[in-house]
């Protein structure tokens, strides 16, 4: 596969309706979405796992994106319940459709500077597989910062790249190198993308667009505005995702 | 396809490091095939809403494709009430109100004293209301006003409140910002109609093309797509007038 011809990976998908106003779908949303916006990957969390309940939800996602080989999953954690968490890390990760962890600290109620969370690292970290956490202020920006050295074989995905303290996570990643970055939000203020490529380089920049929250066509579009050079914008969209994954397509 | 962003700034921002002047706001425009833009003052918003709202004037006199929109502040009342006036004499096509960025809330009577002056102005009011509630005391105090009012700052959260507004109302509009869902725009079309939706960005600040290429990208048909980008906001602030010149 030359760098022209990569993939376009999403790797910040969920799977599953939202409690808000909108048009939701299972799977077949997930599908119709992609392929109508052009997007050939995706690595999906289960939105029911995050918001409810996490057992049923990896397990819906599980049965959902079977068969279809041009999705993957994320094994949805909780701090909170580190023993249960652990089953389903041993659970899902013998699938190999699961390529990744996810964390989402808000709805876990759990800052990544909590006991807890180290816990959990430390367990996802002999996965060898990406961890997804969500990150939303400073704080989180901040206090990932500090955890993430403690773990250097585990690539952590700043999901959101703290939102608004976008900079702080491009500075956290410019000194932690297991730090990348997905900036998928509707806040879209302008010139992350941009700086963050010319601060860290392309290899850790990744694509994401918090679909089925978001249409991933929200996203696309802010990379297409976004000033990238040509020849970094295949590892951006997709190359930087293959290799991190280690997806086999 | 005739393209104009109901909500643009320039200035600059004390906790932002890029460039937030007019003329990145005009290669945006130029770049993104925007037509034409309501713009208004940062300073306006964060400092001086009269020495801001001159400086918006003065940017859209030299730049036909920008229109003026003042912005008033209800912590600085009863002092702005003259500027409603000053800047409606002015030629600014509505008045914008940012709760949210200045820090009161839509109840607060000032505000309410406010609104009265744009409406007995007749100008259009576009009002930030991102927070649960914000649109349904708006409601309170606007619903039935023989002018146009816009919400601004809806995001998905209160989405259905807004629409639930809209459909009580129909002097409410809103603006296409951080449209985001799946099917946000069929869904607002189904509900409201395509007449009272208008595109606005916030560039420079934030991307341009993301909401724009989300009603271009969407699956209602052309001639709702050309009133949400464009069409509506003209009608609804006067612009034809202008184009015309």
């Amino acid at each position: 596969m030359t760098q022209k011809n990569l993939p376009t990976i999403d790797v910040h998908q969920h799977n599953g309706p939202w409690p808000f106003a909108g048009k939701w779908g299972g799977i077949e949303l997930n599908l119709r979405l992609m392929e109508r916006r052009g997007i050939d990957v995706a690595i999906l969390s289960s939105t029911e796992g995050i918001v409810d309940d996490m057992v049923a939800g990896n397990q819906h996602l599980a049965e959902g994106m079977a068969g279809h080989y041009n999705l993957f999953g994320y094994v949805v954690v909780n701090p909170r319940f580190p023993d249960l968490s652990d089953r389903e890390l041993q659970r899902h990760h013998a699938n190999p459709q699961f390529v990744g962890t996810k964390i989402h600290t808000g709805y876990s109620a759990t800052s990544p500077s909590e006991p807890r969370m180290a816990d959990l690292f430390a367990m996802i970290e002999p996965y060898h597989k990406p961890l997804l956490i969500h990150t939303w202020g400073a704080g989180d920006v901040h206090a990932l910062a500090a955890l993430a050295p403690h773990f250097p074989q585990l690539p952590v995905v700043v999901a959101h790249s703290g939102g608004q303290a976008w900079r702080e996570a491009i500075q956290a990643a410019r000194q932690v190198p297991n730090l990348y970055l997905d900036f998928c939000a509707s806040d879209l203020e302008r010139g992350r993308i941009e700086r963050a490529i010319a601060t860290l380089g392309p290899e850790r920049v990744l694509f994401g667009t918090d679909a089925t929250l978001f249409d991933p066509l929200y996203m696309l579009s802010c990379f297409r505005e976004a000033n990238i050079a040509d020849e970094r914008r295949p590892l951006v969209m997709g190359g930087n995702a293959l290799r991190l994954f280690r997806l086999e397509l | 396809m005739h393209i104009v962003d109901m909500g643009t700034v320039f200035g600059v921002r004390p906790s932002s490091d890029l460039d937030l002047g007019a003329e990145t706001l005009l290669q945006m425009m130029a770049r993104n095939q925007v037509d034409e833009a309501l713009v208004c003052s940062l300073k306006a918003v964060q400092h001086n809403f009269s020495a801001g709202n001159d400086e918006t004037v003065a940017l859209c006199l030299t730049h036909h494709n920008l229109y003026p929109v003042a912005v008033v502040d209800p912590r600085q009342a009863p002092d702005c009430l003259a500027e409603v006036e000053r800047c409606a004499a002015r030629g600014c096509v509505a008045f914008r109100f940012f709760c949210d960025y200045q820090g009161w809330a839509i109840a607060n009577q000032s505000f309410k004293c406010l609104l009265q002056a744009v409406a007995h102005a007749k100008k259009p009011a576009i009002v930030h209301a991102p927070a649960s509630g914000d649109a349904t005391a708006l409601l309170g105090i606007a619903g039935g006003w023989d002018i146009p009012v816009v919400l601004a700052g809806i995001t998905y959260p209160v989405l259905s409140e807004a629409l639930a507004i809209m459909a009580d109302a129909p002097n409410f509009g809103i603006e296409a910002h951080r449209v985001a869902l799946p099917g946000q725009v069929e869904l607002m079309v189904e509900e409201v109609g395509a007449e009272r939706i208008m595109f606005g960005s916030w560039a420079p600040l934030f991307s341009q093309r993301p909401s724009m290429d989300m009603v271009l990208g969407s699956e209602v048909s052309l001639e709702a797509k050309a009133l949400i980008l464009g069409d509506n906001a003209r009608r609804v602030f006067g612009l034809t007038k202008r184009m015309s010149q």
